[in-house]
């Protein structure tokens, strides 16, 4: 079957719409740790997502193969009295096509080579125990038709790779480090230099080692563009997807003042940095990708759609329906977010600290949809008298967003992305996050 | 390539000089979920993982589609590792498989039918909640049958059906405008339908409502005992104990723990139990097409097994537990299934002050290597001559070890939740902000 015959076949049942979603993903992903080398995923990911839309009914369906079920199941799904409704678009064929050279130039060999170097400079260092090295590349081809005569074709690579390395410290006890890095670009050990990428998790591993638990507490806290970024996706960002934002906080509060006007925070479909891998030039509904200000000048501004809830909020579609795989929904999920850099020398943000904490890095975070938010750091700093002191470890930073955001006091001029995976609903999905140094007043960090 | 089937491709594989074998599933899905729009989803999977071993060398691809290529892709992986590692094995039958009925008790029809019951009751449910001023903002009903095989060149054939549901309700109410209550979650998964009761989901929902609107505002003693209900255990402790426990991660000095380090508390056993009844987790033959059985873990203060599959056990020289968890899509790694918790003498955990968590947020940000955690407790209240008051914003921190040291109650209320069964623990030790 080809798929116009299926969005025809679909119109002459009486649907209203219907799309077609094709995934098909070339992955590979290979381990080595100190003790073995081995590739662990190597295949073609590929099948098939439909959705009709009937008497303002949706049904969904999914399959490895493309035939007769994904139709008669999706219209044995239409069932409820009908009140959904969905944006519809015009005409649109485009394509959108990143060519990696190194990536698909590169031999498995080569890759599982340079993944064992990175392994062997890392066993030159007698601190470290134990390491692992998760290489992964997806190559992605999405296919996006429907009955509007949409047609959008997008190809692009996303390869990573993340280091963590464990040790003992001076009381027996272990510590661990990470450092992950993505692009979208192209092969991620030709964007980054491995030898940096190696470097900092000797220095993050290090500071484990000889790291002093902190003093728990509410304390003056400087956070560093990758926790900012932590910070704007997952204490905000969520809050701002549509399908939390009805439920949660933030819709209420459009058009108030939450924080101050240096406070700026975007979610954009693509990204000028190389770690920008929430690159969604159209999103999986076949939606032109558009910047969404979250917060404009301190100001709850906007929040994220997809076609439906754009419907229900009677907004245009911003671009942001994203499923991970044929098997998932299009959910409402964030690409870039990042907070605009502001007016402040870094410097400036930690003057007059006498003791708090500069937080530098994250092992990720999790909200509620009453403003709550937490994350783990793994890598952070004591702050005494302005000045950078000795490492911490073992601790977490938590709050309410609201809250936070009005904590904020300075904003620095630098910008830096960092890349990461987002969870929602079992759906794991690529984005990009980051932003400037930020100084919050008062916040909460747990420790002994 | 069409008329091509497991065996063509195993006999080719076999015929080359590897020793060969595929996982397969074909999956049937539907569910049934609802936020601000009710959305039904069918779906249909098939797909294959196909390992092949030769010289110490291993090769591995997959495909939803069966063709040579598989073979052909394995091949370039296996070429692609230089180093010999010769604890690569596949494995040959190890004692005979005991099928476990209640893995399989309803069709996929059936299944159909139990979803569309239960999506009509959480409807009325939700209606009969709204005006209690409890709003469901999300719940999903979905349930499978799947087919999972295992067949090799060593003599392993193997096949089972397995069909189950799952559901879960969100909900939370309002305080005044702009603050609601944390998001309040209930969730079960089974193979036996008529296990999951929703006249306990929704009272569990409501008096955690009650409790939250309760607020406490005062301080509360950071080194106060904690009370873990069985679904914040199978949040927080769960996926810090499947992780610790494998031999992988134990062999490598990844896991804080070792077969050498005793837990203080000589109360407690700890097993691991792939054949749960009505467990989702439950199989009677692990990714490896070999038979499962229970392991227990730890005894009187000491780890006694760790979990195992036959790479493991070959490299760290253990028994092999059978422990083997995988998709088609990737290699076999090592997994817990239903985890019991059990101690010697079982009482009422609940006596003076004592602060009852339910949900954590934020265990993807533990360090799971060292099994250190600093989580916030999304829905927990403090319990105090017999009084409840929700407590908000508070961070729990501690490490597994903690855990495991600082049990001093069990709880006679024993039930498996998700994947943990137990009854409510109260433990000392852990640290509050």
């Amino acid at each position: 079957m080809h798929y116009e015959e299926l969005l025809r076949k679909a119109e002459d049942r009486g649907a209203d719409f219907a799309d077609l979603r094709e995934f098909k993903v070339k992955t590979l992903r290979i381990s080595v740790t100190e003790e073995t080398s081995q590739v662990t995923t190597n295949g073609i990911d590929h099948g098939y997502s439909f959705r009709i839309v009937y008497k303002n009914n949706m049904g969904y369906s999914s399959s490895t193969k493309l035939d007769e079920y994904l139709l008669d199941s999706a219209f044995s799904n239409i069932k409820e009295e009908g009140k959904i409704k969905i944006v519809l678009l015009p005409k649109k064929h485009d394509e959108v096509i990143i060519e990696p050279k190194v990536l698909t130039s590169k031999s498995i060999s080569e890759k599982v080579k340079e993944l064992e170097k990175i392994r062997n400079d890392l066993k030159s260092f007698s601190s470290v125990k134990s390491i692992s090295i998760r290489y992964y590349e997806d190559y992605i081809e999405k296919l996006y038709y429907s009955t509007e005569d949409r047609v959008i074709h997008i190809k692009y690579p996303v390869s990573g790779v993340s280091i963590t390395v464990t040790s003992v410290d001076k009381d027996g006890n272990l510590v661990s480090a990470s450092i992950s890095k993505s692009t979208y670009k192209d092969y991620v050990l030709e964007t980054f230099d491995p030898n940096e990428i190696t470097k900092e998790a000797i220095e993050r591993l290090e500071n484990q080692i000889r790291g002093v638990l902190p003093k728990a507490g509410v304390f003056t806290v400087v956070l560093a563009p990758e926790v900012v970024g932590v910070f704007t996706h997952e204490a905000l960002g969520h809050l701002a997807e549509a399908d939390l934002a009805i439920t949660g906080i933030l819709l209420g509060l459009k058009g108030k003042k939450i924080a101050s006007e240096e406070v700026n925070v975007v979610d954009s479909p693509i990204v000028d940095s190389t770690e920008g891998i929430g690159y969604t030039p159209y999103d999986d509904e076949g939606v032109e990708g558009k910047e969404v200000k979250i917060i404009d000048k301190g100001v709850v501004n906007d929040v994220l759609t997809d076609r439906f809830y754009s419907a229900y909020l009677g907004k245009n579609p911003t671009g942001n329906g994203r499923a991970e795989d044929f098997r998932s929904k299009v959910l409402v999920r964030m690409r870039n977010t990042y907070m605009l850099p502001g007016s402040h020398k870094l410097e400036e943000l930690f003057e007059g600290i006498k003791e708090g904490y500069f937080m530098k890095s994250v092992y990720g975070g999790q909200t509620g949809s009453d403003g709550s938010f937490q994350f783990g750091i793994q890598e952070g700093y004591y702050i005494r008298n302005g000045e950078i002191s000795e490492p911490i470890k073992s601790t977490g930073i938590s709050g309410y967003t609201i809250e936070t955001l009005g904590q904020i006091t300075m904003v620095s001029k630098n910008l830096e992305i960092s890349s990461g995976f987002c969870g929602k609903s079992g759906q794991l999905i690529p984005v990009g996050s980051g932003g400037p140094y930020i100084r919050v007043e008062k916040m909460k960090v747990g420790g002994t | 390539m069409s008329g091509i089937d497991i065996y063509n491709i195993l006999d080719r594989a076999k015929n080359l000089g590897y020793s060969a074998e595929i996982y397969y599933i074909k999956l049937k899905e539907k569910d049934i979920e609802e936020d601000v729009q009710i959305s039904r989803k069918s779906s249909y999977e098939e797909g294959y993982g196909l390992r092949i071993v030769k010289d110490c060398k291993l090769g591995f691809s997959y495909s939803n589609t069966l063709s040579y290529d598989l073979l052909d892709n394995a091949i370039e992986v296996y070429k692609s590792v230089e180093e010999k590692d010769c604890n690569y094995q596949i494995p040959s039958p190890e004692g005979g498989v005991n099928f476990l009925k209640e893995i399989h008790l309803l069709e996929f029809n059936e299944i159909t039918e139990k979803i569309e019951e239960f999506y009509s009751q959480i409807k009325a449910y939700k209606n009969e909640l709204s005006s209690s001023d409890v709003n469901i903002t999300y719940y999903n009903v979905s349930g499978f049958e799947v087919q999972i095989g295992v067949a090799n060149t060593e003599g392993i054939d193997i096949n089972e059906l397995k069909s189950g549901i799952s559901l879960s309700l969100m909900a939370n109410s309002k305080i005044k405008e702009g603050i609601v209550t944390p998001d309040i979650y209930e969730y079960d998964y089974t193979t036996n339908p008529s296990e999951i009761n929703l006249d306990t989901f929704v009272n569990k929902i409501k008096e955690n409502v009650n409790r939250l609107k309760k607020r406490y505002t005062d301080s509360i003693d950071r080194g106060i005992d904690i009370i873990f209900t069985q679904k914040a255990l199978n949040e927080l402790f769960m996926p810090l104990f499947s992780r610790a426990v494998s031999v992988e991660n134990v062999f490598r000095n990844k896991s804080p723990f070792s077969k050498n380090k005793r837990i203080s508390n000589e109360k407690l056993t700890v097993i691991d139990n792939p054949r749960y009844k009505y467990s989702l987790s439950s199989r009677s033959f692990d990714a490896e097409g070999l038979p499962t059985q229970e392991t227990k873990i730890l005894e009187k203060g000491e780890f006694t097994n760790f979990l195992s599959n036959t790479y493991w056990a070959n490299k760290a020289k253990v028994k092999n537990t059978h422990s083997a968890i995988r998709t088609y899509l990737t290699l076999p790694t090592i997994s817990t299934t239903t985890v019991e918790l059990k101690m010697k003498d079982m009482e009422d955990p609940f006596y003076d002050k004592v602060l009852v968590v339910d949900e954590v947020q934020g265990v993807n940000t533990a360090n799971f290597d060292t099994g250190d955690f600093s989580v916030n407790v999304s829905l927990g209240w403090l319990y105090h001559r017999k009084e409840e008051f929700g407590i908000y914003n508070m961070v729990l921190s501690g490490n597994i070890i903690d855990i495991l040291n600082g049990i001093t109650v069990m709880g006679n209320d024993v039930k498996r939740y998700g994947n943990i069964a137990a009854g409510m623990i109260r433990v000392k030790g852990l640290k509050i902000v």
